[in-house]
């Protein structure tokens, strides 16, 4: 009915939360429908794949409410969908928030804490049947108003029974064009109000940290720089320079896996270069990191990072990267943990590795659609002879980058779903015994990965996928073409 | 509603016929009193849960009493309208207006008008919490066509009860002089309400917007109800049924246990967070009509005289309370003082004065403003005011 004009979202095109863990001894498969706009509702969907289960719940926070919680609401199976619970939550402020999950039945109790960054995204346009069936109603409300004005003058000061003479009559015209000119004026000056509301709802949209890259050649490696520039980042700590633009002061940074930045570069044609940096910083204005053999080109900027509110973020750029040098030798200052790829073999479901393992997307033979669980599920096949596992990567056993071709989505993604570890364990308080288990993050059976996500628009998309043998970091990528949905509702 | 009719019996035996016919057709005005005064406590208590529960949904107890306002004022008048222009007898049709080939009372059909206007306010409210996020403000562009629906619904209200009024017959007048003012006291619990962001709260009384605000639609209401009234006090008795209202509403909501189920919660309320105390519009409604007896005829002069004394009782009542509000003998059940949103995060603003200005020129400036508004509004109340005093039918 009324068209998405603009749509843009912390985690690049990407709101939705999915969240793959334990609730206490109950493993849940949690996904979240952000709300388009905040305050907003958001659609809590939790998976309890096992009997016995009596009751779901879930509630909303935000991260700095100090005066405790809301009651928690009761989710309802989903009919058609077993062990689907489904409720929605108001959410009432914007920026980093909480959905926390609680699961009851045989096993007893438990709960987790789920990441929900909700930031308003997209703007609507007032069109379609609505707009007509209001127009209407608008006309049929303006021509009324007239006609009473018209009857006051012409009949209603007149003693009962006493017909309106020929000049009572002209004034109650003289009274209609007064109230027509009246009603235009309201009018316009309501949709003049209107539109003010409108441009400071676009104005108040999420749009992500202004950043600078920038490349320096002048060293034997080269360098790639990250600058946070966005005057709200740059200002953060400036009580005074906040309170005259009445905005509200970002916190610092934290770490999410060890790192305070998660920094790729995708090449902008397609074509197979890939990198996974970790730039360091002096002073989180500037991130610097040495840069890797890359081939010339253009290049997207994703960097991921999570503020200490719980708040994740992606910042995004372009660069153009040159000249190619061979350097030998890694710089001193390289992340032991930063990693590239710049070639690719295999087909749209193998994808061979550096090392000579194979990695196998087991995807059904049915389309990927938008909005549905996309089945992202993966084995490692080692070359023959080798037994080693895979080993855990950045505290996790596998990570995913997932990036549409266009570059309007961008989301990086690890067995434990879309969310940040490092936001999850700011936002939980309460549950210790829920979270170190995740922390270990355990590889499931015979080196497979799963990892939940929907693809949430239609188009043709690359899907990273990095895993660690031997002290090695291995990357592959598979295209996916994904369809629009028939029904764009809830995923499922 | 069955209470209204029984109150109707009496009368109709002691009437004439005629009367007793004239009498029996009072139901009508005293649904829609109803629904007028339903809309303005439903409204007062939304905004309370709104305060306090946070969350609400189309079914919520406030929105109800809301929604069954605007069914009995549409259906009574519908009702009426219909019976009027069918089966009317020659007096009723007689005491009506014409309407696209319907006739009925002129009060009636704002009444309609009203319903229809919240009617479309709904769809058009759920597309704006759709584009734009739940608005937790009273004043957005589809909350003010809701507002003007349930505004026209006590309008018509009120000149229904004004017909009755004015063409009433000697031993009727005292009744339906009360039912006036009572229609007019509600319509200006209304006006407080739609106002209430900027002008309710001791914190902004030393701030001249206050002054700005409340020089807009008061003085008119007052001065334009009391023109046509048959009463001897009529703005002091306006204002007294607003401020009864809000005391009655006030009082009555704290009493009520009441827990917030949104977050964030900053502050945990365990009761219904009540409206702050009721304006002290007693003090300039006295005024107002003591000025409309001395200067009765002259009426740029009473204009100009009332709009300026209107804001100088203003300013000199509630410059003092307000400090009264902010000391600690206002934070009980009795003033209600102190006691704030859910979702509000607590600090030494509670008991300070927001937005004052710095200077005496800036004070001085918006004090004039206040004044220049309060006289303009006060001859518009004395226009408004003339016509009502014919309105017949």
């Amino acid at each position: 009915m009324a068209a998405i004009a603009l749509v843009t979202s912390a985690h690049i095109g990407s709101p939705d939360v999915w969240f793959d863990g334990l609730a206490g001894p109950y493993k849940v498969l949690v996904h979240v429908e952000a709300p388009p706009v905040v305050p907003g509702i958001a659609i809590i969907n939790v998976r309890v794949a096992e009997p016995g289960v009596s009751r779901v719940t879930a509630f909303v926070n935000h991260y700095d409410a100090t005066g405790g919680t809301p009651p928690p609401d009761l989710a309802s199976p989903i009919p058609q969908s077993p062990s689907w619970y489904r409720t929605r939550l108001w959410v009432m402020s914007p920026g980093s928030n909480s959905v926390t999950v609680s699961v009851s039945g045989a096993r007893g109790e438990g709960t987790v804490v789920v990441p929900l960054v909700a930031l308003p995204g997209r703007r609507l346009q007032f069109n379609g049947a609505l707009a007509v069936v209001l127009s209407i109603a608008g006309i049929v409300l303006a021509l009324g108003l007239f006609t009473i004005v018209g009857a006051t003058v012409r009949e209603g000061v007149l003693p009962p029974g006493v017909e309106p003479d020929a000049q009572r009559r002209r004034r109650a015209r003289v009274a209609i064009a007064r109230a027509v000119g009246v009603i235009a004026i309201v009018l316009v000056g309501g949709g003049a109000w209107w539109r003010a509301e409108d441009s400071a709802f676009t104005r108040g949209l999420f749009r992500p940290l202004a950043v600078r890259v920038a490349v320096d050649t002048s060293t034997a490696q080269r360098r790639f720089s990250l600058s946070i520039t966005d005057s709200v980042w740059v200002h953060r700590n400036d009580v005074a320079w906040l309170r005259a633009r009445r905005a509200s002061p970002a916190t610092s940074l934290v770490e999410d896996h060890g790192k305070l930045m998660h920094l790729f570069l995708v090449a902008a044609d397609g074509g197979p270069a890939f990198a996974h940096l970790h730039p360091g910083t002096a002073d989180t204005v500037t991130f610097t990191s040495a840069l890797p053999d890359l081939p010339a080109g253009t290049y997207r900027v994703f960097a991921d990072i999570v503020h200490q509110s719980g708040l994740t973020e992606t910042l995004t750029s372009t660069v153009t990267l040159t000249d190619q040098r061979h350097s030998a030798t890694r710089d001193t200052s390289t992340d032991a943990d930063d990693s590239w790829s710049v070639s690719r073999k295999g087909d749209s479901t193998h994808s061979v590795l550096a090392d000579g393992t194979v990695l196998t997307w087991n995807r059904s033979s049915a389309p990927l659609v938008a909005g549905e669980e996309a089945g992202l599920r993966f084995a490692a096949t080692p070359p023959a002879g080798d037994t080693a596992s895979l080993e855990p990567f950045l505290g996790m056993a596998g990570h995913v980058v997932v990036v549409r071709d266009d570059g309007n989505v961008f989301i990086h993604l690890h067995p434990l779903g879309t969310i940040s570890l490092a936001a999850q364990v700011r936002l939980t308080r309460s549950a210790p015994a829920a979270m170190a288990h995740a922390m270990t993050a355990p590889l499931d059976a015979a080196d497979s990965l799963y990892f939940p996500y929907a693809f949430p628009q239609p188009g043709k998309y690359t899907v990273w996928v990095q895993v660690k043998r031997r002290g090695r970091v291995l990357t592959g990528s598979f295209p996916a073409d994904v369809r629009s949905s028939p029904t764009r509702a809830s995923a499922r | 509603m069955s209470t209204t009719i029984e109150a109707s019996r009496p009368l109709v035996s002691a009437r004439t016929a005629t009367s007793a016919r004239a009498s029996e057709r009072l139901w009508p005005l005293y649904a829609v009193l109803f629904s007028s005064v339903s809309i303005v406590v439903g409204l007062i208590w939304d905004i309370s849960w709104h305060r306090t529960i946070g969350r609400d949904t189309f079914w919520s107890p406030p929105h109800v009493l809301e929604q069954v306002a605007a069914i009995v004022a549409g259906a009574s008048c519908g009702w009426l309208v219909l019976r009027t222009t069918f089966r009317g007898s020659p007096d009723e049709r007689a005491a009506s207006v014409r309407f696209w080939g319907f006739r009925g009372p002129l009060g009636a059909w704002v009444c309609i008008w009203g319903t229809l206007m919240m009617v479309t306010s709904a769809p058009f409210d759920n597309w704006w919490h759709d584009a734009y996020g739940l608005d937790v403000k009273i004043i957005s562009p589809p909350h003010m066509v809701l507002a003007w629906g349930m505004i026209a619904i006590q309008v018509g209200a009120m000149l229904m009860a004004l017909a009755r009024q004015n063409r009433a017959s000697s031993e009727e007048q005292s009744r339906l002089s009360l039912l006036f003012a009572m229609s007019a006291g509600i319509l200006l619990t209304m006006h407080a309400t739609v106002i209430m962001e900027y002008a309710a709260f001791p914190n902004e009384m030393h701030s001249t917007r206050f002054y700005r605000v409340t020089a807009i639609g008061l003085p008119l209401i007052l001065i334009a109800t009391s023109r046509p009234s048959r009463l001897r006090w009529p703005a002091t008795t306006t204002a007294a049924i607003y401020m009864a209202i809000m005391l009655v509403l006030m009082w009555t909501l704290q009493l009520f246990p009441a827990v917030p189920r949104l977050a964030p919660i900053y502050n945990p309320v365990t009761r219904m967070v009540p409206p702050p105390f009721p304006l002290l519009l007693i003090a300039p409604a006295l005024a107002i009509d003591l000025l409309m007896r001395r200067l009765e005829g002259r009426d740029w002069l009473l204009a100009l005289v009332a709009g300026l004394t209107f804001v100088a009782v203003m300013l000199a009542v509630h410059w003092w309370w307000a400090e009264f509000l902010l000391t600690p003998h206002a934070r009980n059940v009795v003033f209600g003082a102190d006691q704030w949103d859910y979702n509000a995060k607590l600090g030494p603003w509670r008991y300070q004065f927001w937005t004052a200005e710095r200077t005496v020129g800036e004070m001085a400036r918006g004090i004039g403003i206040a004044a220049l508004t309060s006289v303009v509004t006060s001859r518009v109340g004395l226009w408004v005011g003339s016509g009502m005093a014919r309105v017949q039918r």
